[in-house]
């Protein structure tokens, strides 16, 4: 009857004879645990976007390109931002003489990427005859061909087609001629060129914070130039993240596409990417509406375009 | 040591997560969709026989991207640099910034050691000064225009990111003649118009030309023998065949994404519904069924969902299906009639005909039902089309004459954001276009 106590109380000394170790494992444990809690909530709010995934493969395209790319750059950015800055007037033609400071690729150097044999002909169909009209005659009239029934506008009052000149600096960028037919809509159709009120800008880091119109300054000094792909497959999903690098006048020295995974391996993408780049780069947009106070803080900072509220 | 080896690859990760996705300083989300500024320099040339290559390449490669919409090519008065300077000493890219240029197109003309023509252009970026592509092409020099449209197919597709759609061709139903004794060919022409044939003389009524998505096939409507039939034509050999021998009626052909098969709508004892054929086996099989009529069908780009028409809610609506005619979902509630609907190679869209309030509408929705919109409108607008990349929508409108008694019609393209309607110049009139794939 006793042995089973017996046995309780080695194992009791046991237990007590370990307990330092235990509270060291419960200890670190608590701390692991600490930390993997202060990173799962740190990093975890990442995961709520939904990433492309990076495919490994890399096309011979872009292989090609990236290639030619590389050997054809002029990396003179601070040179390239002099001239930015006086843009030549265009020579009336043909105008030999220019300063050859300016180094351009050289065209012949580089391989052309890929090589591609055109068929011999077009593939037409052997001439079908060009048979005079012949008159129809003794057609009957055909029977009302097409597949769906169709109403029969009254031909008496033939409507003047209007078309309407596009507009196309408007937040929605697809038109629905219905509603404009029905005037339904003018509201929703902010012209964001001038107003301040169409500004939708917002601040994610807030080391960098800077006041509201200071922002709306420097996004509105972008914005004429990033042209959006409007009507592109998935464009509404094509977010770009650059990291941009300034000059202390505030111009724009050089800008990284993130991304660079997806950049390489996804055609809608890199147009997406390139079109962000190449407004920050238009001599039109280049010079940054900030203050030079600010450079410290803006000599490297994140852009993202993103054209979801617009389509 | 495992858990803390496991333990350090999920910090890892979490950092290397963090680092990738940088939260933004500042979010840019409103900027502008308008023709983006491109320069297309005329190719420079050494053998004085190529120059007329060396100027209308270029100039077809002009007017293609900017019928796009999507560009607008600088004045060429305005270039700073004449080809042979560029091929010397390269570009000098402040001065082509100067006249506002985004992206640069330049290129040469050459003779290679067996004596064929060599096209060769190269695409830049104005601002960081990068080749974004550049190939070479060899052919013979007739076949320059399609050079140019290939060359214009690559610069579109590289700097929007989407296939191009310039190399392409569309067939069409050419009329002329009063509009009550209308004589209408299948013609055939180059998407900007050029190369412009006749397949059919005209001494029969031919109808709704479809192209195959994958060879160079059309199935129409034929009323060779009286009746409409559906036939088949191969565009390389000219051969016209009838397709199958049916009692009734078949119209509305279409041809499935891998061109294997055709679906067309057969009326049988007063009723209509929806067949599938394949063109090995020529066998038709029923997908439809009920007392309602179902036709102008259309297959999503995977070929495993139909769109088509019916008036089985008492008035024409749109619906999709499965192929093998399961799980049919009404796609459009809105006034009016639908009909039309064609899936767009890309499968995102869907466009359709829309009759509402005595007025004719192009339009298009997602596949899902959501965000229908109205393209286009007018006295009367039918038959739409897409480019194969889906992003260029063809149809044709017809406009009555002062006196209300004879009908001109034409060709349109218009891009599938609403912008940009342009006229399709054909010799005659024109109806019920169809736009080919990619030219093989």
């Amino acid at each position: 009857m006793n042995a089973p106590i017996k046995r309780k109380r080695k194992n009791n000394k046991r237990d007590d004879a370990a307990s330092p170790d235990m509270n060291m494992a419960l200890i670190v444990s608590v701390v692991f645990h600490l930390v993997v809690v202060t990173l799962a909530s740190v990093a975890l709010p990442y995961f709520s976007r939904d990433f492309e995934p990076q495919e490994m493969a890399i096309t011979v395209e872009m292989v090609d390109l990236a290639d030619i790319s590389q050997t054809n750059i002029v990396d003179k950015p601070n040179e390239v931002e002099e001239k930015l800055e006086e843009p030549k007037p265009p020579p009336a033609e043909k105008k030999p003489s220019y300063n050859k400071s300016e180094s351009a690729p050289d065209l012949l150097e580089p391989k052309p990427p890929e090589i591609e044999e055109v068929a011999e002909e077009v593939p037409l169909p052997p001439k079908p005859e060009e048979v005079k009209p012949a008159p129809i005659e003794k057609k009957p009239a055909p029977p009302k061909p097409r597949n769906k029934p169709k109403p029969k506008p009254t031909p008496t009052k033939p409507k003047e087609e209007k078309k309407e000149e596009p507009e196309r600096d408007i937040s929605s960028l697809l038109r629905d001629v219905l509603e404009v037919e029905e005037e339904k809509q003018k509201s929703n159709q902010p012209d964001l060129s001038d107003d301040d009120s169409k500004q939708i800008s917002q601040m994610a880091n807030l080391s960098k914070e800077l006041a509201r119109s200071e922002l709306d300054d420097l996004i509105r000094g972008i914005q004429p130039c990033w042209n959006v792909n409007a009507g592109g497959k998935y464009a509404e999903e094509l977010a770009v993240l650059l990291r941009v690098y300034i000059n202390p006048d505030m111009s724009v020295r050089k800008t990284d596409i993130i991304d660079m995974g997806r950049y390489n391996s996804d055609t809608h993408y890199r147009a997406a990417a390139e079109a962000a780049r190449r407004a920050l780069l238009n001599p039109r947009c280049n010079k940054l509406n900030l203050s030079k106070d600010k450079y410290e803080k803006w000599k490297s900072f994140t852009i993202l375009f993103d054209p979801k509220d617009m389509l | 040591m495992k858990k803390v080896l496991l333990f350090f690859a999920v910090v890892f990760c979490f950092v290397q997560n963090v680092q990738a996705q940088e939260k933004p300083d500042v979010t840019l989300n409103q900027g502008v969709f308008k023709p983006r500024p491109i320069a297309i320099s005329r190719f420079h040339f050494e053998d004085p026989t190529h120059q007329r290559l060396a100027e209308e390449i270029p100039a077809i490669i002009e007017r293609n991207l900017e019928s796009s919409g999507l560009f607008r090519p600088v004045n060429p008065n305005a270039f700073a640099q004449a080809p042979s300077s560029i091929a010397k000493e390269g570009l000098r890219f402040p001065e082509w910034r100067a006249t506002g240029a985004e992206t640069i197109v330049t290129g040469q003309i050459l003779t290679d050691e067996k004596g064929q023509t060599r096209a060769e252009f190269k695409l830049w970026d104005a601002f960081s000064h990068q080749m974004l592509t550049g190939k070479i092409f060899t052919t013979t020099p007739a076949n320059w225009r399609r050079i140019a449209h290939i060359i214009s197919d690559e610069v579109y597709s590289r700097l929007t990111g989407e296939d191009g759609y310039f190399d392409t061709r569309i067939v069409y139903i050419s009329e002329s003649g009063p509009s009550n004794k209308r004589v209408k060919r299948l013609a055939i022409m180059d998407q900007d118009g050029a190369n412009h044939k006749f397949l059919t003389d005209g001494s029969y009524l031919v109808l709704t030309p479809r192209f195959s998505p994958e060879t160079q096939r059309l199935t129409y409507i034929s009323y060779q023998s009286g009746k409409p039939h559906v036939y088949l034509y191969d565009i390389n050999t000219g051969s016209h065949r009838l397709l199958g021998s049916f009692p009734g009626m078949t119209f509305a052909p279409r041809f499935s994404p891998d061109g294997q098969k055709i679906i067309m709508s057969m009326a049988k004892s007063g009723n209509t519904d929806i067949y599938v054929m394949d063109l090995n086996s020529n066998r038709p099989q029923k997908i439809t069924s009920g007392p309602s009529i179902e036709t102008g069908a259309s297959y999503a780009p995977d070929g495993k969902k139909i769109v088509f028409e019916s008036d089985r809610s008492g008035t024409q609506q749109l619906y999709t299906m499965n192929a093998d005619g399961s799980n049919t979902q009404r796609i459009t509630f809105g006034e009016g009639r639908y009909g039309n609907p064609v899936w767009s190679p890309r499968g995102d869209l869907i466009a359709f005909t829309r009759m509402y309030k005595g007025k004719f509408y192009i339009g298009v929705i997602r596949p899902d039902g959501k965000g229908e919109r109205m393209i286009t409108s007018a006295y009367h607008v039918e038959g739409p089309t897409w480019s194969p990349n889906g992003r260029v929508l063809s149809y044709f409108k017809e406009t009555p004459d002062k006196k209300g008694r004879e009908r001109s019609s034409k060709l349109y393209t218009v891009d599938i954001t609403g912008y940009n309607e342009r006229v399709l110049k054909t010799p005659k009139y024109a109806s019920d276009p169809a736009w080919s794939p990619i030219n093989p």
